[in-house]
């Protein structure tokens, strides 16, 4: 991935005009809430994926980046609103500019624009979960299972896998369900072949015999045996008249004695019995107004599960993720189990009656065909109007839907219509007065016949053949996916619970050394437990504290996105992640982040000077790598404390006369400038629990161990017999002395709550002097080199004061005398 | 920036395990080339695609 060396910002969110330094290195920014902290993080990430999380997904309403992206202000010119970054590329040894406008959010333009460049920023786009939120870390850690598992699958962008899988199961049960229909149709088929073959069952030698005899009193050479291609009236000349115009009396009588069989099962007991049962099952469903509801329900949801997909809704054209939608309703049909389960029952009793059903549905065709091959003719109407009764049922019952038809049908199928009876014996009576055909003829019609039905079987056995072959080659798929997805991932949730306990006890080492986790996949949760000092493995919201769990969130972040991104890992934003952990913990995070990932470029918001310290002083962020946002408002956006700009700010003030307003801003910068000199300085300031430090509790103790420093610094200069040195400090000192004096802070130092206030009320020309005094005395404080600039501090932080320096080691006076 | 099909590592991980773990049978090396393409370099995965790729014969 890329590091981020600045950011531009012009009318984006609540920022007016904006740039800051980052150098590729770790950053913070630091700032009271609304000040502008988040604004930054938006940018950022608008920059690089062209997105803001915060204003898309779930429970973002009618916001969207479009509309609420600009400034306030600008919120009709989207291309005002821009920003810009510069990055460094991996492998790419100039700076690269990407600039995007709201507007055109989807096509930045990028400096320079080569193949590797843009290679690296499709890389970046693909991963906008660099940037983690307290709000992302805690659903990490605290929430169930099955959040867990969506919030683990949108970092590690599972949602391909997914689709693919719930896609090659779709295939596969499509596939499925092609096998039993044709299986029935082939039996179908096989029933007729042998009727027509008029053979009890089917053996190579039978039909030969059968075959063979009729070829003979055609005058037709023997079959040998019956291959895939054999035609049963192979010879028989192409010209033979039509069975169809022409009513082929022996088949006729057998396949209306084969439909009388079939009118008898229908009507048997044992068929009746296996319908009962079907029909018990199903009333019990139909009866209860709550199980129906339910039953239909569950129809409704399955039928819906297997239309997703597009990305919406099949129903309401609502857009949805379509693993997002599976997962909503495979949740409301876990409460349909049991129905459906009753339903796959009621379905596998009624199978029999199904195939039996189509099997008579056939039958009757012949016998319609039959009477209008007569002559004269005899109306099957009566036996049509069976029929399709018949197939009518069978679909219904077959697909159970709806379920109180599919009863009806069970109750009502097997009662057979006595006109149905009449019609079937007008058209026996006729077919039994027509004359005999002669041996010729008969023999030619049976070969006919047999032939077009052995051909139709033939079909039907090819039809579910490549139905079996095919259901067999997308299970055989689909449960290799399965196997090597559910592999793949287990393997990957291995390492990531490994390196979270190592990240954590790195963390928690002090009394969590042997702490440990684990991660339990199953399908669409993701359960985490974590050990508790040796009592059992438990949720981590169970025991263990918020702080705990702040840490174990950052942890898992870090430990998945190691293992998502590996050396690619190179930029991450912490947005206000930390704010649970305490002190000594945070420190130990600041050495986690900077020793574990020494290639990864943070950037860290925080609302908390003291954790800025914490960052500074563990060495995470580099002396003068932050900014300190002050304040915001919507016509300025972020101010932050920047020296320069304050007095430039106060300065103005003073000009327009707004003596309060100048004299306010004085003071609050004084109190944060001594609270930073205090901790450079290791000044001792009165305890307060509260630590609402005001300015008299901050500045007297910074100016008193200024002074106690230079002397200190001239004394190791004596012991050394550095007159050079010893002359340097005694005229920093003489200065240092004369712009204290200026200010008169001694004076106010009796009552400064009285004495600060009391500049609200100064004039312009008295005022004035006081706020160059002060800024005079702070110089004293800081490096004279313009390139540096910064605050004086102490080294080392604790322990024995050795030197004061600042960070380009411009001023650095010894404190160590020679013993 | 121009427009390419990207795979993200893990389900990229996924796939290519998968496709390997089918190519051992060299009665799906058929299903397997014309998969690769559809789950490693398609710009969406589409149901379809991956149907036609299992069942190319496939009329309905």
């Amino acid at each position: 991935m890329i590091k981020v060396l600045n950011i531009e910002a012009h009318e984006f969110r609540g920022i007016r005009d904006l740039s800051i330094d980052f150098g590729g290195e770790n950053f913070a920014i630091c700032g009271r809430n609304g000040t502008g902290k988040s604004g930054i993080v938006d940018a950022l990430e608008f920059g690089l994926t062209g997105a803001i999380s915060r204003l898309s997904g779930k429970g973002t309403g009618d916001v969207s980046l479009r509309e609420h992206g600009p400034h306030v202000d600008s919120r009709d010119r989207p291309d005002k609103a821009r920003v810009k970054l510069t990055v460094k590329v991996p492998n790419f040894d100039k700076p690269v500019t990407i600039e995007r406008s709201v507007r055109d959010a989807q096509t930045p333009t990028v400096t320079p624009s080569t193949p590797s460049v843009l290679e690296a920023l499709r890389h970046v786009a693909l991963h906008p979960e660099f940037a983690l939120s307290r709000r992302e870390l805690i659903r990490y850690v605290i929430s169930t299972p099955g959040d867990r598992a969506r919030e683990v699958q949108v970092l590690l962008q599972l949602d391909a896998i997914d689709d693919v899988r719930a896609a090659l199961q779709k295939i596969a049960n499509a596939c499925q369900r092609e096998i039993n229909p044709l299986r029935r149709a082939r039996t179908l088929r096989h029933e007729q072949l042998l009727a027509a073959l008029q053979i009890p069952e089917w053996s190579t030698a039978k039909v030969l015999s059968a075959v063979n005899a009729k070829r003979a009193v055609l005058g037709l050479s023997p079959l040998a045996a019956i291959a895939a291609t054999t035609s049963l009236r192979d010879g028989l000349a192409a010209t033979v008249s039509s069975p169809i115009s022409r009513l082929p009396k022996a088949q006729a009588i057998a396949d209306l004695r084969g439909l009388r069989a079939l009118l008898d099962r229908l009507g048997s007991p044992g068929v009746k019995t296996q319908a009962e049962k079907a029909l018990k099952l199903l009333l019990s469903l139909v009866s209860d107004p709550n199980a129906l509801d339910a039953a239909n329900r569950e129809r409704f949801l399955t039928s819906a599960l297997a239309y997703i997909e597009a990305e919406a809704c099949p129903v309401c054209d609502t857009e949805w993720k379509p693993d997002e939608l599976r997962a909503l309703i495979a949740r409301k049909l876990k409460r349909f189990g049991e129905i459906a389960r009753q339903r796959t029952e009621v379905g596998k009793l009624a199978e029999p009656i199904v195939a039996l059903l189509e099997e008579v549905g056939n039958a009757v065709r012949g016998l319609e065909r039959y009477g209008s091959l007569l002559n004269p003719k005899i109306s099957t109407a009566r036996a049509t109007r069976f029929r399709e009764v018949a197939e009518s049922n069978s679909k219904v019952i077959g697909s159970l839907d709806p379920l109180p038809e599919a009863a009806k049908a069970l109750e009502n199928f097997f009662a057979v219509p006595t006109d149905l009876l009449e019609n079937l014996a007008a058209v026996e009576s006729s077919i039994a007065a027509i004359p005999d055909p002669t041996d010729q003829d008969a023999a030619r019609d049976y070969l006919t016949v047999a032939q077009e039905r052995l051909q139709a079987y033939r079909d039907a056995a090819v039809a579910e053949t490549r139905a079996e072959e095919r259901t067999g080659l997308t299970r055989k798929v689909y449960e290799t996916y399965g196997r090597v997805a559910t592999s793949v991932l287990n393997g990957i949730y291995k390492e990531v619970e490994k390196e979270f306990g190592e990240l954590y006890r790195f963390i928690n080492r002090d009394d969590e050394d042997k702490f440990t986790a684990q991660l339990i996949p199953s399908i669409g949760k993701l359960g985490f437990d974590v050990d508790f000092y040796g009592r059992g493995f438990f949720p981590p919201g169970a025991y263990h504290s918020e702080g705990h769990q702040d840490a174990m969130g950052i942890c898992l972040y870090l430990a998945l996105m190691q293992h998502l991104l590996g050396d690619a890992f190179s930029f991450a934003v912490l947005d206000d992640v930390l704010m649970s952990v305490d002190s000594s913990h945070r420190r130990e995070i600041c050495n986690l982040l900077k020793q574990k990932f020494p290639k990864t470029q943070f950037i860290l918001t925080t609302h908390d000077e003291i954790w800025l310290r914490h960052m500074k002083s563990a060495g995470l962020i580099a002396p003068r790598a932050f900014i300190h946002f002050r304040t915001w408002d919507v016509d300025h956006g972020p101010t932050e404390w920047e020296d320069r700009d304050v007095w430039e700010e106060i300065d103005a003030e003073i000009a327009r006369d707004a003596v309060r307003s100048a004299a306010g801003l004085l003071r609050h910068y004084l109190e944060y400038v001594s609270a930073e000199i205090c901790h450079r300085l290791r000044a001792p300031v009165e305890f307060r629990g509260d630590a609402q430090f005001q300015l008299g509790d901050l500045l007297p103790p910074a100016l008193s161990r200024f002074g106690t420093l230079l002397r200190e610094g001239k004394t190791a200069a004596q012991s050394w017999g550095n007159r050079e040195e010893m002359t340097a400090i005694e005229a920093r000192e003489a200065e240092f002395k004369s712009r204290v004096a200026a200010t008169m802070v001694d004076q106010w130092q009796i009552n400064s709550a009285v004495h600060y206030n009391a500049w609200a009320n100064f004039t312009k020309e008295d005022f004035a002097p006081v706020v160059k005094a002060f800024h005079e005395l702070l110089q004293s404080f800081m490096c004279n080199n313009e390139k540096c600039r910064g605050f004086l501090y102490v080294q080392p932080e604790r322990d024995e004061r050795q030197e004061v320096r600042c960070a380009c080691n411009g001023v650095n006076i010894n404190l160590r005398r020679k013993k | 920036m121009a427009k390419r099909p990207q795979i993200p590592e893990v389900p990229k991980a996924v796939f290519e395990k998968f496709l390997s773990e089918l190519g051992k049978d060299p009665a799906l090396a058929d299903v397997v080339s014309r998969l690769k393409p559809v789950l490693l370099e398609d710009e969406g995965l589409r149901e379809a695609s991956i149907k036609s790729a299992l069942l190319p014969d496939d009329s309905g």
